[in-house]
């Protein structure tokens, strides 16, 4: 392709073949028109693995501690959304579901069915419907919100009682610097590129 | 000017060795991965640790699981938690409740064949308020770790908290009793007013005629038991209103609500040695009965009294003299349809022996100790007029007791030992006396002459009244008449007063010779100063006179 | 940059040429009713269709439901002597007065500034282009990808009021029960955040460029 088009404000731009480890905007609006980086398609599956032992110790054990007159209570992250859920928000328990379990999820099991096969060299079916399915949820993934979300429940519990956070917690926090990176590190160029290679 | 690498002469091409490409393929992962590796080692540490941590899986059932939450309800052994319920589901058999619970590593020595379990709920059991902390705090299971030595992994939980927790040192013994009255498990053991037990359990007996109570005496108390030891039902408030008056006898408020079981030793108990672990013991229904002294003999007596025996009762006293010998035992009706009257036999118990008992020995005629029934003994008492009387013991409450004594000018009788039982003769009662005595009271009520006393007293009012007219008119005189002339008497007074001042004053007539007196009477005062103070220093002058003025 | 302003853009679309949203490849259009990415699969357009009636419906759908979820209340607290409703500013006032206040300050920005921002920014836009008066593009444009980029978190508080549900329920001592305006304003979150997906950016940008 010659020729690059905005897709925010639809300015066409001449493109002499895609810059290698660049952030190229558009002269107009200064939207992103495409990002590459150098590196391989390693470091996303990387973060991607990490991502995912990360995200199962979020989910299996508890996130937070409240200790009131002698009892402890402990609330899971779905155990939270049940709770919404028990109280008759069935609505408002599947949406904390959704935007802070299932998104992150399907993200990371997409990422890895489409980069494991690139990385080892074979083409798996379906990677570009996985693709169209990334990009949709990745406005809908907020496992950032949710851990501000938490600490923000902490500070207002821990003017009540004590309370402390716990092992899913921290998992859950790291696992969103995880989502993040694996963000970064595959823009939208260097995916197809990569998804292109595995065909060869 | 730098030659491009392509236009360099060199060597011809065929000369150079060619790169061999290497063969083996060396898988070199970046360095990135090692973050997912440090991950994968976190989180296997950690699942390690909590799996560790975990502890031992045990099963308890009961017949609800009421108030236990499955991951919520805690498991506490001396108010330390030490596990947690994690799963609650229904039996196979639909019948019970299996609980599964978590019991921490630490702990897991606990768990052993005789280990209970129950729930901590509210409990409200009279005596026993039990578990309030739970209505805010949640229920929870209790445990009482058990001695042996065996590790057991399934409990059967009790539905009530033991009464007794092992390890808390007592003994346990049996009472037997016609009813439970109001005891029920937990009521309190009374040893002289001091809580000293608890009835831990009770079942009908078999043939369903009677009961049996367990009771636990807790330590130091066990030690008072002893084989002569007798226990009764302190149940609630023990009133009796007798022909002695109003008696209140009860163990504690507890057991007014719960029932109550109270032991004491009697006075003249002669056994010593502690009763051992399940020794059996009877339960009397009252202290009174547990506490008197068997009566080995008891003569039954028939008494037919003239009049209502209405307020005699069953188990009122047979009284001597302020003596109890004895007991109402039954009171029937008869007709006697040939005679076409009716009569009202009440069958008493006499005990001789408490006649015996309590009489000085020199007093005492019949020595003979063959009379076991007290017979010749009672001949006698008859013989010398002593009678049966319905007396009244509570005028409040109309309670009569039968009263044995001596009455005067009475028709001599005997005992009529041939009917059975045999016949005492009786007197009439003592209602006449009260009656007679109210109506002596009367009598003189009456003879008060309540008229003329009123009449008098009118007549003294009235004249009260006129005293009373006639002061008031004297006063209203004093007024009119006497008031101006002292007011004239007041003004003239006034006017003396001011001639007086006048007088006074200065230039006034008395002014200037009351000065001059004052100047002479001054002058004699200083003479007369001089004069002492002369006869100070010459006291014989009082008696030879003034010695003549030296020249 | 200047030389552009000076001659009339050239867009994609007098160029024949789409932009595929989803993978952002370049396409040439074609004549069909519907259109597929080659690369994705993906529909593309060359403007996305009912853009902005979508996203006018959708933001006013946001804005009446923003009302309740700010003057009723959020949430209840069941404690031993009271029970107490809390709307979302009440939440924030009780968690200044506990001395948390920058916490306070964060959800005071997140749950009430927020929403209200990108209701008033998305509804200008909406105005401006409604009306065929885009002046300035470029910050409008900046507008609309902050109002994108920040509307997610305002689901803090949803997030944090679920903490709270499922650790707050000590029996009798503390429990906390979520009302219906919790759902309002997850509802306003949600609404808003597709409306600034289904807003085409590109029609800010087709009032200067009229090619």
């Amino acid at each position: 392709m010659s020729v690059i088009v905005c897709h925010a404000c639809d300015l066409a731009h001449r493109a002499d073949g895609i810059v290698p480890a660049a952030r190229v905007r558009c002269v107009r609006c200064r939207a992103e028109l495409y990002r590459t980086n150098a590196a391989g398609v390693d470091t996303p599956l990387a973060l991607a693995f990490a991502a995912l032992v990360l995200f199962i110790i979020a989910n299996a054990y508890p996130l937070v501690a409240f200790k009131v007159n002698g009892t402890t209570r402990l609330a899971t992250l779905t155990g939270a959304a049940l709770g919404l859920y028990d109280q008759g928000y069935a609505t408002l328990g599947l949406l904390v579901i959704f935007t802070a379990v299932l998104v992150p999820l399907t993200q990371i099991l997409a990422f890895l069915y489409v980069l494991v096969p690139v990385r080892l060299g074979f083409r798996a079916p379906g990677q570009e419907t996985l693709f169209r399915v990334l990009a949709a949820l990745r406005p809908w993934g907020m496992s950032e919100v949710f851990v501000l979300g938490a600490i923000v429940a902490l500070v207002k519990l821990s003017s009540e009682a004590e309370v402390a956070p716990r092992i899913a917690l921290v998992a859950y926090g790291l696992l969103m610097f995880m989502l993040a990176a694996m963000a970064s590190v595959t823009p939208t160029e260097q995916f197809w590129q990569w998804i292109s290679r595995g065909r060869r | 000017m730098a030659n491009p690498v392509a236009d360099r002469a060199g060597p011809p091409e065929e000369e150079l060795p060619s790169a061999v490409p290497d063969p083996r393929r060396r898988v070199r992962l970046p360095y990135v991965w090692i973050l997912p590796i440090i991950v994968v080692i976190a989180g296997a540490f950690v699942a390690v640790r909590e799996k560790l941590a975990e502890g031992t899986s045990i099963e308890i059932t009961f017949h609800t699981a009421d108030d236990l939450e499955p991951n919520k309800t805690k498991i506490s052994y001396k108010a330390v938690e030490i596990g947690e319920v994690k799963e609650i589901h229904v039996s196979k058999d639909r019948k019970e409740v299996v609980v599964e619970a978590r019991i921490h590593r630490n702990v897991s020595d606990y768990l052993v064949q005789d280990t209970r379990f129950w729930v901590v709920r509210p409990r409200v059991t009279g005596a026993n308020i039990s578990g309030l902390g739970t209505l805010v705090s949640g229920a929870y299971i209790g445990v009482d770790v058990g001695h042996s030595a065996a590790p057991e992994h399934r409990f059967i939980g009790l539905e009530v908290p033991p009464i007794v927790t092992s390890g808390l040192p007592g003994r346990e013994y049996i009472l037997h009793a016609g009813d439970i009255g109001s005891l029920n498990i937990g009521s309190a053991v009374f040893y002289r007013h001091m809580p000293a037990g608890q009835v831990v359990a009770y079942s009908l007996d078999p043939g369903g005629a009677s009961v049996t109570v367990k009771v636990f005496i807790n330590a130091p108390y066990d030690t008072f038991v002893t084989q002569d030891t007798k226990f009764w039902q302190a149940s609630g408030v023990d009133m009796s209103i007798d022909s002695e008056g109003v008696k209140l006898h009860t163990e504690s408020i507890a057991s007014i609500l719960e029932g109550g079981i109270a032991f004491q030793s009697p006075k003249d108990s002669t056994a010593s040695a502690e009763a051992a672990v399940d020794t059996e013991f009877k339960l009397y229904s009252d202290r009174e009965r547990a506490l008197r002294e068997t009566d080995t003999v008891a003569e039954t007596f028939i008494m037919y009294f003239q009049g209502s025996l209405r307020g005699l009762s069953v188990g009122a006293p047979v009284d001597l003299r302020g003596i109890n010998i004895g007991e109402v035992k039954r009171l029937s009706v008869e007709y006697d349809h040939v005679a076409g009257e009716l009569r009202f036999p009440v069958e008493v118990d006499i005990f001789p022996q408490r006649i015996r008992a309590r009489a000085r020995p020199s007093s005492v005629k019949n020595t003979d100790l063959s009379d076991v029934g007290g017979h010749t003994m009672i001949d006698s008492m008859v013989a010398h007029g002593m009678r049966a009387a319905l007396k009244d013991g509570n005028l409040l409450t109309g309670q009569k007791y039968i009263a044995v004594d001596v009455v005067k000018g009475v028709a001599r009788e005997t005992v009529a030992w041939d009917a059975h039982p045999p016949i005492f003769p009786t007197a009439s009662g003592g209602i006449d006396e009260i009656t007679d005595s109210i109506g002596s009271v009367a009598k003189k009520l009456d003879k008060v002459p309540f008229d003329q006393i009123s009449n008098h007293l009118i007549a003294t009012m009235a004249t009260l009244d006129q005293t009373l007219k006639s002061t008031d008119s004297l006063l209203r005189n004093v007024d009119a008449s006497i008031a101006p002339q002292v007011t004239a008497t007041l003004k003239e007074a006034q006017e003396a007063m001011k001639n007086a001042k006048e007088a006074m004053s200065e230039g006034g007539s008395l002014n200037n010779g009351l000065g001059d007196t004052l100047v002479q009477l001054s002058r004699a005062a200083k003479s007369l100063g001089a004069l002492a103070d002369y006869l100070e220093r010459h006291p014989e002058a009082l008696i030879r006179g003034k010695p003549a003025d030296p020249p | 940059m200047s030389s552009l302003r000076e001659r009339a853009a050239v867009t994609g679309r007098s160029l024949g040429l789409l932009v595929c949203t989803r993978c952002r490849a370049t396409l040439r259009a074609i004549a069909a009713e519907e259109q597929r990415c080659p690369r994705c699969h993906s529909p593309v357009h060359l403007r996305r269709p009912h853009s902005l009636a979508t996203t006018t419906a959708l933001v006013i759908s946001a804005a009446l439901l923003y009302i309740p979820a700010n003057v009723l209340p959020v949430m209840r607290t069941h404690t031993f002597f009271s029970d107490q409703d809390d709307t979302i500013m009440s939440g924030v006032i009780s968690l200044a007065h506990s001395g948390s206040w920058p916490v306070a300050l964060l959800v005071f920005f997140a749950s009430i500034v927020v929403p209200l921002l990108k209701l008033i920014a998305l509804g200008e836009i909406l105005i401006a282009v409604t009306r065929k008066s885009v002046h300035q593009p470029q910050q409008r444009s900046r507008l609309f990808r902050l109002v994108e980029y920040v509307g997610r978190w305002s689901m803090l508080d949803v997030f944090a009021m679920s903490l709270l549900v499922a650790l707050v329920q000590v029996q009798s001592l503390a429990t906390v029960e979520v009302r219906p305006a919790a759902l309002a304003f997850a509802g306003v979150v949600v609404l808003t955040m597709l409306a600034a997906q289904s807003f085409d950016e590109r029609l800010l940008w087709d009032g200067e460029s009229r090619g």
